[in-house]
């Protein structure tokens, strides 16, 4: 009896010595397919409701709130749900929020905030994000804007929820240029327009007299570099924003095509037709001598810069077919980095440095896709008749393009996120085109 | 010796003559083999016995046997109702604004669905092909329990328990845990050890490792961790026997991953 005691309690510690270091191990996963956060958007509230040049700031609330909502569901991250339907909260709740009742509506995050008419006349506009189940405040944010910006307030406030929940930067608060379409097909007017990211503002710069292609906003927002068909001449422009005053970059006896701007705004990057043969150039927006940076027999265009400005991508058809090559900002060191049967056109740099957006040609598809700048990891992102023209958001996560509808030629604007989810067209009051997604605005 | 005494012992001698007789030539012939009406018990010794004898299940014959691994159930009773579910509230009278200040409301702490008793509940399907693989391996993939229809085992092994709470690590955290997406987004895990206290809340959360990393999704890195952590921290408190504790008081390192590789 003795003996079998001394050897139950043996096993005992031979027992407790192996669970001691036991290790629980293992990974775990998430196939579900969706990962976006139910995120609860109430009305903003306001301490109290004042007649502002923009609206009562109780109706402010509720747009901004609204703008949140219509921002947030573009994104792969976030379901939104409101603002309407939902409460209205006190100012108390917009740093103690009733996280239960929250919870009760299934709400992953919670975003509340005020609306408050300042005594020099501007709006404060107060934004936070909270994790309802862990009750954290997860971002808190106040802008002090204009009545007339109260947009961009919405804006950046959406911009600080996104960023802290997608781990990218911000977009919203941004800009594009497109060409806006009207008339009967064959003979299209075509006249350049700018709005926000999300449709709103939307105003035309020129009038249509003479046909504008390829819009790109200068990095400080200031200025539009464009080619127009002024006087039946493919041309190009740079449009100055605040004067209305449009110039030409270069004066040519040759056309001239597909401007861009280098990241530092100091340079246009375009191409010119002569004699048969098409290159690539740069040259200074103050003016001077263009410097050749290709040569050769085939067509080269559509150069864009890299975002640090060392390197342009563009397309060649010197192999037989329209091809993306890489080169250094001199001309030097070209390479080509797209292959495979099928074209691959108007490469576009991401703003990242990461990944460059092109028009996938063939199997009677144009289709927008994206590569390494090394020309690996090609993904196509769409699938339609005719997808071209990609521009990117300025934190390099979405990308634009225009769609073209087979039969009537009609054209309007997409966007898609680089994962090829949350593909939706951007409303426009008119046809559109040649989307230009400018940077975050300053 | 009278009559009577020698009558006896005569008819006794003849008796013992007889039985001899007829246990030799029972002896003698062909035996038939013991025909058993139960099958045999398969006995394995086991280096590895839990803190605990799990008392033994008294099962009919007609029971499924007892799996080293717990059944694969499909439908997690943890996961969040859809988004839809939202409901439009009704209008409550608000208090009057005040100073902004901390006014925590008592909280019942939100979960996602009523939480039941996190041993032995089966759940199978917040793990992934490897982790079940890992799991079972651990487990012994049922060699050396009892015979099949037999009930549970009277003794369960310890890496039977590891198994177990490896199920219900792995299904707790399954609904919480949502990867962050981007350019290349699924390739990035990151790898955390969890420190737990003895009511099986969270003490520590120590990120030890991440990998798959490169210029599209660096920027994910830190976020990556971030949602890990979050799904550990929604997950808790673990329902584990106290008993257990020396088991349980650290998990890890473990993965979150994308998807199962």
């Amino acid at each position: 009896m003795r003996l079998l005691a001394r050897h139950t309690l043996t096993c005992f510690a031979v027992m407790l010595g192996t669970t001691a270091h036991a290790q629980i191990t293992g990974t775990v996963t998430d196939e579900s397919g969706s990962n976006e956060f139910v995120v609860a958007i109430p009305p903003l509230t306001t301490p109290d409701s004042v007649a502002t040049p923009a609206g009562n700031t109780a109706d402010l609330g509720k747009k901004i709130a609204e703008i949140l909502a219509n921002d947030l569901s573009g994104t792969d991250v976030f379901t939104p749900v409101g603002p309407a339907g939902l409460r209205g909260i006190s100012m108390a709740e917009v740093t103690a929020p009733a996280f239960p009742e929250w919870a009760g509506k299934n709400a992953e995050n919670l975003i509340h905030g005020f609306v408050r008419a300042n005594n020099d006349n501007t709006l404060t506009v107060g934004c936070y994000l909270y994790d309802v189940a862990l009750k954290t405040e997860m971002v808190r944010q106040g802008y002090v804007v204009a009545p007339r910006d109260w947009r961009r307030a919405a804006h950046k406030c959406a911009d600080a929820i996104y960023a802290r929940l997608s781990g990218e930067n911000p977009f919203f608060d941004s800009r594009i240029a497109y060409i806006a379409e009207t008339g009967p097909k064959g003979n299209r007017v075509k006249r350049l327009a700018i709005m926000d990211s999300d449709g709103a503002n939307h105003r035309f710069i020129t009038n249509g007299q003479s046909i504008v292609l390829t819009p790109r906003f200068s990095p400080d927002y200031k200025s539009i570099v464009y080619l127009s068909y002024l006087n039946n001449r493919p041309r190009i422009f740079i449009y100055d924003i605040v004067s209305g005053k449009q110039r030409l970059v270069t004066e040519s006896a040759n056309q001239t095509f597909s401007p861009r701007w280098s990241p530092d705004g100091k340079y246009i990057l375009y191409s010119m037709a002569m004699g048969g043969n098409t290159d690539i150039y740069r040259i200074s927006t103050a003016g001077g001598k263009p410097q050749q940076l290709t040569s050769g027999a085939g067509i080269e265009t559509g150069g864009s810069y890299a975002p640090n400005g060392a390197k342009i991508v563009f397309e060649s058809d010197r192999s037989g077919s329209q091809q993306i090559y890489v080169m250094d900002a001199d001309g030097s060191n070209q390479q080509r980095i797209s292959f495979g049967s099928g074209g691959h056109a108007t490469p576009e740099w991401s703003p990242r440095g990461d990944l460059i957006a092109y028009t996938r040609i063939g199997g009677g598809q144009f289709r927008i896709g994206v590569m390494t700048p090394a020309g690996g990891g090609e993904r196509l992102l769409t699938s339609s008749w005719q997808d071209e023209a990609p521009t990117w958001s300025p934190n390099g996560r979405v990308i634009q393009f225009f769609r073209t509808t087979q039969g009537n030629g009609k054209a309007s604007v997409w966007q898609v996120d680089i994962t090829g989810a949350k593909e939706r067209r951007i409303q426009t009051p008119v046809d559109g085109s040649d989307p230009s997604w400018g940077p975050l605005l300053p | 010796m009278d009559r009577a005494e020698r009558t006896g012992l005569g008819i006794a001698i003849l008796g013992h003559a007889a039985l001899f007789a007829a246990i030799s030539f029972s002896l003698m012939m062909p035996q038939e083999p013991f025909k058993s009406t139960n099958p045999p018990i398969d006995v394995q010794l086991i280096d590895a016995t839990a803190l605990e004898s799990a008392a033994p299940d008294p099962s009919p014959q007609s029971s499924p046997p007892p799996a080293a691994v717990a059944p694969v159930v499909e439908d997690i009773a943890v996961v969040p109702p859809p988004p839809a579910a939202i409901a439009v509230p009704k209008p409550v009278k608000t208090p009057p604004p005040q100073a902004v200040k901390k006014t925590a409301p008592p909280i019942s702490k939100p979960k996602p669905a009523p939480r039941k008793s996190q041993l032995n509940i089966g759940v199978m399907s917040g793990i992934s092909d490897a982790a079940k693989r890992e799991a079972a391996a651990r487990s012994g993939t049922g060699k050396g329990t009892a015979a099949s229809g037999s009930g549970t085992p009277a003794v369960k092994t310890a890496a039977q328990l590891e198994a177990s709470f490896i199920q219900n690590v792995f299904a707790k955290m399954k609904p919480y845990w949502k990867a962050p997406t981007g350019a290349d987004a699924e390739l990035l895990k990151t790898n955390l050890i969890i420190a737990l206290n003895r009511d099986g809340s969270v003490a520590n959360i120590k990120i030890v490792s991440q990998s798959g990393d490169n210029d599209s999704n660096r920027n994910l890195l830190k976020l990556h961790a971030e949602r890990a952590e979050s799904a550990v921290r929604r997950a808790a408190p673990f329902d584990f026997p106290i008993a257990h504790y020396a088991i349980w008081q650290t998990l890890g390192p473990i993965t979150f991953d994308k998807k199962s590789r």
